[in-house]
């Protein structure tokens, strides 16, 4: 049986193969563009100080056609995005490659991939999408167009970067499940904004959103910690009171154990190094970066 | 069976051979798309002073069209706006091929942006502001025209070289001045027996007519030129076309062979007619035998906008009030509205003050008073009168506390001499 079946299969596909004899593909002419694409100077400081070193693009112009047309939204301004590329190296990339052990390794193994410039929030109709940390492989950063170099600290850009990047960690090496124990009943993941700061922090909480899921608080505590002054952080503890600035203490060691144990970083070192270099940043002429 | 299935299988890979598939193109589409990238680049960039641009935002195109100016040069594109002609403004633009031959305009720029821009009040609101594009398919592109679809809108874009000699900001005085000049009605009679009215609203005329003897209303867009109006889209009225007017001397409107009369209303003045000095002449109380106070006032007319500042109303407060001019009625229009935030987020209001029950103790709402000519004496005379909206009628107003939202009375306002906190029975006399 077996025999008569391939005997005309062998036949077929020496049929097959002659039929392609006359379509010989050109293989002078690619289909794709294979030319060099014209770098301005700002591309090639992001070749030379992101991708080049941790296989990071940030893509600061924008094509709607990749994103949502039901969304309204504008590019980044050239000049907001080349200072807002230069700042988020500085006081995110740069600290955490001074701090972490392995330094360069750990920022390549742990950027996300793609970093994404808006010059205005996400609006979809009259409700507003801000930056969001997609599957730990890109970072959309919103409002670029409102960036104050020297007031960035405190812009939420600061914050949110840090906020975005624990994500990213967190979906590598997973939140420690006691920190999920300390607050359980307390999150409201559908209404934790009629929440005010005050009543937030009573319940433990180091900001409002902190309070929607346990994912959120682990890096808003990690985030606000190393972006907030000692005398900001202070007064984050004076408004939770006693029983608040106890729970946030608590979790504060959560995250302590957690960035050592998993990541070899000492949190205090990391702390002093991003107010160091948040101070240092007051000194620098962001009219003048040089490409 | 088998030998069967595989003998006829192999009939088909035979067949596949026949050699019907004529090459249509004599390229690879992947050349031929390149080759149309590199086309459009050179028309686009072969116009040394730009190209002048019909931008029509928002996909109904209700707010009309806007006058832009392109020019491109390597990466960058300088673009300039009507809304702002001494700002010329670059960024960076791609030519690709994303969906079809596209334009896109992949950083910022405050002339282009300023039409798609969610974060401004202008257009709707916060969240869609114009809702204009700034990504466009190139549909066809000539040295003499170009036709953009935009992505969003799919509205009709069309571009022009703009002539040598002249300058994008002189075209945009030219329009500026034909802009000042329309009248808020026109008026024509076709065939000798069907009239038509063309009624402004903004950004294009309502028309009426009667066809077979019912009324008819519809909309239609334009955009100003240096010559008069130029339709969105050509419209058909009792068996004539219209899709440009070119204006006269006397305001009038000429096209298609039929000559469009302005229509001017007995109190209707032009914008233009109300920036300047005046004496403001008002009461502070609901009865006009009150004691008369007498200011000298200033109207600003703010920009290019609708929108005029009063200053010296309360002049030791120094705060203004925006009164907005309505083109159908050649008024002014001032609704009560805050006028300055207390370092305690309470709001400090120029309210509306009903004449029956003294108080309108809301600040929210569009309640108000209008000011108008009175049609006969010049230096024109204006008199603050009730707007019509509201049950009560408006007599004047007051200054009155809220809280930050506007819904919860705080109270009047007493810390200035009476005569700076509550008005009624204003007039002002242009000096």
């Amino acid at each position: 049986m077996k025999k008569i079946f391939y005997t005309p299969v062998l036949l077929l596909t020496v049929f097959v193969l002659a039929s392609c004899e006359k379509d010989e593909p050109d293989y002078n002419r690619s289909i794709f563009d294979t030319s060099t694409p014209e770098l301005n100077s700002f591309d090639k400081w992001l070749r030379d100080n992101y991708t080049t070193p941790y296989n990071i693009v940030v893509k600061y112009k924008l094509h709607d056609v990749e994103t949502d047309f039901a969304y309204n939204v504008i590019p980044a301004d050239l000049t907001k995005s080349k200072q807002m590329a230069f700042l988020l190296k500085y006081l995110w990339i740069d600290a955490y490659q001074e701090v972490a052990g392995d330094g360069i390794h750990f920022v390549r193994a742990n950027a996300p991939r793609l970093m994404h410039y808006l010059g205005s929030a996400e609006y979809d109709n009259e409700t507003m999408r801000l930056g969001v940390a997609e599957g730990g492989t890109k970072i959309t950063i919103t409002e670029v167009n409102h960036l104050i170099p020297k007031d960035i600290i405190k812009q939420n850009f600061f914050n949110t970067i840090h906020h975005e990047f624990g994500h990213i960690l967190n979906q590598t090496i997973d939140i420690p499940a006691d920190f999920r124990t300390i607050t359980p009943a307390s999150y409201a993941p559908t209404t934790w904004y009629n929440r005010d700061e005050y009543e937030a922090a009573r319940l433990g909480f180091v900001s409002q959103y902190a309070g929607k899921l346990p994912e959120e608080d682990f890096v808003e505590v990690l985030a606000r910690y190393i972006t907030r002054t000692p005398e900001e952080w202070q007064a984050t503890l004076d408004l939770a009171g006693d029983e608040g600035s106890a729970i946030i203490l608590r979790k504060l060691e959560k995250v302590r154990s957690y960035m050592k144990t998993s990541w070899k970083i000492d949190l205090e070192t990391l702390k002093s190094v991003i107010q160091r270099r948040s101070q240092e940043i007051q000194f620098m002429d962001f009219d003048n970066l040089g490409f | 069976m088998k030998k069967i299935i595989a003998y006829i299988l192999s009939l088909t890979a035979l067949a596949s051979c026949v050699k019907s598939a004529d090459e249509i193109f004599d390229k690879p589409a992947s050349e031929r798309v390149g080759e149309a990238i590199d086309n459009c680049r050179k028309i686009l960039t072969d116009q040394t002073n730009g190209w002048l641009v019909e931008f029509f935002p928002e996909k109904t195109q209700k707010y009309g069209g806007f006058n832009l100016f392109f020019k491109f040069a390597g990466e960058n594109a300088v673009v300039s706006s009507e809304i702002d002609p001494a700002a010329s403004d670059t960024s960076v633009y791609e030519i690709n091929s994303d969906m079809s031959v596209c334009i896109n305009f992949v950083t910022y720029n405050p002339s282009l942006h300023y039409f798609s821009n969610p974060e401004t009040r202008v257009g709707n609101t916060i969240g869609l502001g114009y809702e204009g594009d700034y990504e466009f398919i190139i549909v066809e592109a000539s040295p003499s025209e170009i036709i953009l679809m935009g992505k969003k809108t799919k509205n009709r874009i069309r571009m022009t070289p703009f002539p040598e000699n002249i300058k994008w900001t002189d075209y945009c005085k030219t329009v500026e001045k034909i802009r000042s000049e329309l009248r808020p009605q026109y008026s024509v009679v076709l065939n000798g027996k069907d009239t038509v009215l063309f009624d402004y609203r903004k950004g294009g005329f309502k028309i009426s007519y009667k066809k077979d003897g019912a009324n008819v209303t519809e909309t239609v867009s334009y955009i100003f030129t240096d010559k008069g109006i130029k339709m969105y889209e050509p419209f058909e009225v009792a068996g004539k076309l219209f899709s440009e007017f070119t204006m006269q001397s006397d305001f009038n409107f000429a096209s298609s062979g039929a000559t469009l009369v302005a229509q001017t209303p007995p109190r209707w003045l032009p914008i233009t007619a109300y920036e300047g000095n005046y004496t403001l002449t008002h009461n502070t109380i609901m009865d006009e035998t009150g004691t008369v106070y007498t200011k000298n006032v200033t109207l600003t007319r703010d920009g290019k906008t609708d929108q005029f500042l009063l200053s010296g109303l309360m002049p030791s407060l120094e705060l203004d009030v925006a009164l907005f001019y309505e083109m159908g009625t050649g008024t002014l229009l001032v609704y009560q509205q805050p006028i300055y935030q207390f370092d305690n987020s309470n709001l400090l209001n120029f309210t509306a003050w009903d004449m029956e029950t003294y108080l309108y103790p809301n600040a929210l709402g569009t309640v108000g008073q209008y000011v108008r000519w009175d049609g006969v004496t010049a230096p024109i005379e204006l008199e603050w009168v009730d707007y019509g909206e509201f049950p009560n009628p408006i007599g004047g107003f007051l200054l009155w506390i809220t809280t930050a939202d506007g819904r919860t009375n705080i109270g009047q306002y007493t810390s200035v001499p009476i005569d700076q906190r509550r008005w009624t029975y204003i007039k002002m006399k242009k000096q």
